[in-house]
């Protein structure tokens, strides 16, 4: 049961599209191109066009950035009402497993469908709705998960008061660490912060020049069970050294009724050259069952890093190493996932991701053989 | 005397509308002239886009026309091509230059010195000075206008480091706030330029 879990968590590559990565164009914080300011959900105007214009590959395409900015809306060049901004998603995989064993098996899975909605109050968007309603697939390998379902994973206001504050309250994700597109790597999932892990709460950012603070206190997903609800706080300090290397701190603490549950980490984020990034994240989790059973005590860390580079525009080479150890006993297992591929923006609103996946795992008893996984993802925001 | 006038009235490119410097007058022994085109430099500006606090890098531009000095007093004016600035984003440097800066109207921002006292004889050994307040005026988009500046120099027997900075609001040179989709700039701007003289 334990490796179908990591199996899960690192094969499938769920995303609601965040890019830390793109600190090397000079866009530290999340709240440029996101409604949210903790990165993720739907993207504002300015992302839309900053995605069509700069991010995109031109190859198929001969205009110029304004002209592809002014395409980005919902409906391309129709402006819509100033109050209204929808949004489609759709993420499929392809995925080809244990490459090359007797246990191969190829795949196509619809990892991600949804339908986002903001509205605004206001003309210059200092008080917005933000609503999103979307596709959960069934996990893969766990036979007992619930079928594929639709939940709305955000809904929440988001005021800015004044300069600088970012007010929010509703059903949003938690700010903790780098937020980014892989949202089962071990610095997201595993740590209970996946793409479905949202909770209602309020939570607040300052922004400056030089930091960002933000945090939260949450009260849980109210379409759970009470039960299953983690209640907690969560918060992220990240300090600008410049504009494009920052140092992040996080922490977060929560609990429901059968564990209680810490994270800490700290996390860097480098922008070297233009479409040149690392984002690093290294923490500490503890997992304590509260009823003797059911769940396994943990105390161990996690360390998330990630290497986005352009070798011409909208095409990029991604780097990815994770590493996690449940505990720090020496009988404790360690794993390790390091993929290579390349992710390309080649036309507006279209992503696709490939790449070739080692997974590894190390016990001191039991050390499985090595694992080769091949993934093609297609990714479209509209 | 040094030709002030360059950047001001000069509308060519700049590389194909250089100025020879003229040999320096007896008189003026102990003052040197330089023409900036000749030497290293680089201008750079600071902006603040809200309400992310994104931090926009202009760069890529230098200096063009004349600098002298005689002995503590320091004459300048100058020019920046500003097509030549680019914040590395292309849909920014586009609207910057062609909706808010005009470059095809107003190709420079010139900056002129007169008379700026150092302080002390700078030609006369090694030493440096640190952020001496000076006045300046800046004329960009066919608007001048008085601007506080920041001086540090740095010299020896070889070459004279100059640092100057100077902030100021960009709507006073009638330039409106530019916004975009959201993004909105903030009004201030603080412009570094930095230029390396060799004697």
């Amino acid at each position: 049961m334990k490796n179908i879990l990591f199996f899960y968590f690192f094969i499938f590559s769920e995303s609601a599209v965040a890019y830390p990565d793109f600190i090397s164009y000079g866009y530290k914080s999340c709240i440029s191109c996101h409604y949210s300011g903790g990165g993720g959900g739907q993207l504002n105007d300015y992302g839309r066009a900053l995605f069509a214009s700069e991010f995109s590959a031109t190859t198929f395409r001969d205009k110029k950035p304004a002209e592809l900015a002014s395409e980005s809306g919902f409906l391309g060049a129709t402006e819509l009402p100033w109050w209204i901004r929808p949004g489609l998603k759709y993420r499929g995989l392809w995925l080809r497993t244990n490459v090359g064993s007797a246990y191969q098996k190829d795949r196509i899975i619809h990892m991600q469908g949804d339908i986002d909605l903001s509205l605004h109050f206001d003309r210059e968007n200092k008080l917005v709705l933000v609503t999103n309603y979307g596709y959960v697939p069934k996990p893969q390998g766990n036979s007992q998960a619930q079928a594929s379902q639709w939940i709305s994973r955000q809904h929440y206001l988001r005021w800015m008061p004044a300069d600088r504050w970012i007010l929010y309250a509703g059903l949003m994700d938690k700010f903790y660490g780098i937020r980014h597109a892989d949202h089962t790597a071990v610095n997201r999932g595993l740590i209970s912060l996946g793409h479905s892990d949202q909770s209602y709460g309020v939570a607040m950012q300052y922004l400056t020049e030089k930091y960002e603070l933000s945090g939260g206190v949450f009260l849980g997903n109210f379409s759970q069970e009470e039960n299953l609800r983690a209640k907690g706080i969560s918060g992220l300090f990240e300090y600008s050294l410049t504009d494009r290397i920052t140092f992040g701190t996080s922490a977060l603490t929560q609990a429901n009724y059968y564990v209680d549950e810490s994270r800490f980490g700290l996390s860097s984020r480098i922008g070297f050259g233009k479409g040149r990034s690392l984002i690093a994240e290294f923490g500490q989790y503890k997992n304590l069952g509260k009823l003797g059973y059911v769940v396994n005590d943990t105390d161990g860390y996690y360390l998330f890093l990630q290497s986005l580079v352009s070798f011409s525009k909208g095409y990029n080479y991604l780097f990815s190493f994770q590493n996690y150890r449940p505990n720090t006993a020496e009988t404790s297992f360690e794993f390790t996932k390091l993929s290579l591929g390349f992710l390309f923006f080649p036309l507006q609103r279209t992503e696709i991701r490939t790449e070739i996946v080692n997974i590894r795992t190390v016990a001191q008893q039991n050390t499985s053989p090595d694992t080769w996984n091949l993934l093609t993802q297609l990714h479209i925001s509209w | 005397m040094v030709d002030l006038s360059y950047a001001e009235t000069n509308p060519a490119p700049p590389a194909n509308a250089m100025v020879e410097v003229k040999p320096t007058p007896a008189k003026y022994a102990n003052s040197l002239k330089f023409d900036l085109a000749k030497n290293p430099s680089k201008v750079e500006f600071f902006i603040i886009g809200k309400p992310s606090m994104l931090k926009i890098n202009g760069t890529g531009a230098k200096l063009y026309g004349f600098a002298s000095i005689t002995e503590n007093v320091l004459n300048a004016n100058v020019g920046v091509p500003l097509k030549n600035l680019t914040t590395g984003i292309e849909l920014r440097d586009e609207h910057m230059k062609n909706k808010y800066l005009d470059v095809e109207k107003y190709p420079y921002a010139i900056l002129k010195i007169l008379n700026a006292d150092l302080g002390k004889n700078i030609l006369s050994g090694p030493g440096e000075i640190k952020n001496l307040k000076t006045k300046g005026q800046l004329k960009i988009r066919g608007i001048t206008k008085d601007v506080d500046i920041d001086l540090s120099l740095s010299f020896n027997e070889k070459s004279i480091s100059i640092d100057a900075t100077t902030k100021f609001l960009i709507t006073e040179f009638g330039i409106e706030i530019p916004s975009y989709m959201g993004i909105k700039i903030a009004d201030e701007v603080i412009v570094i330029t930095s230029a390396q003289l060799k004697k």
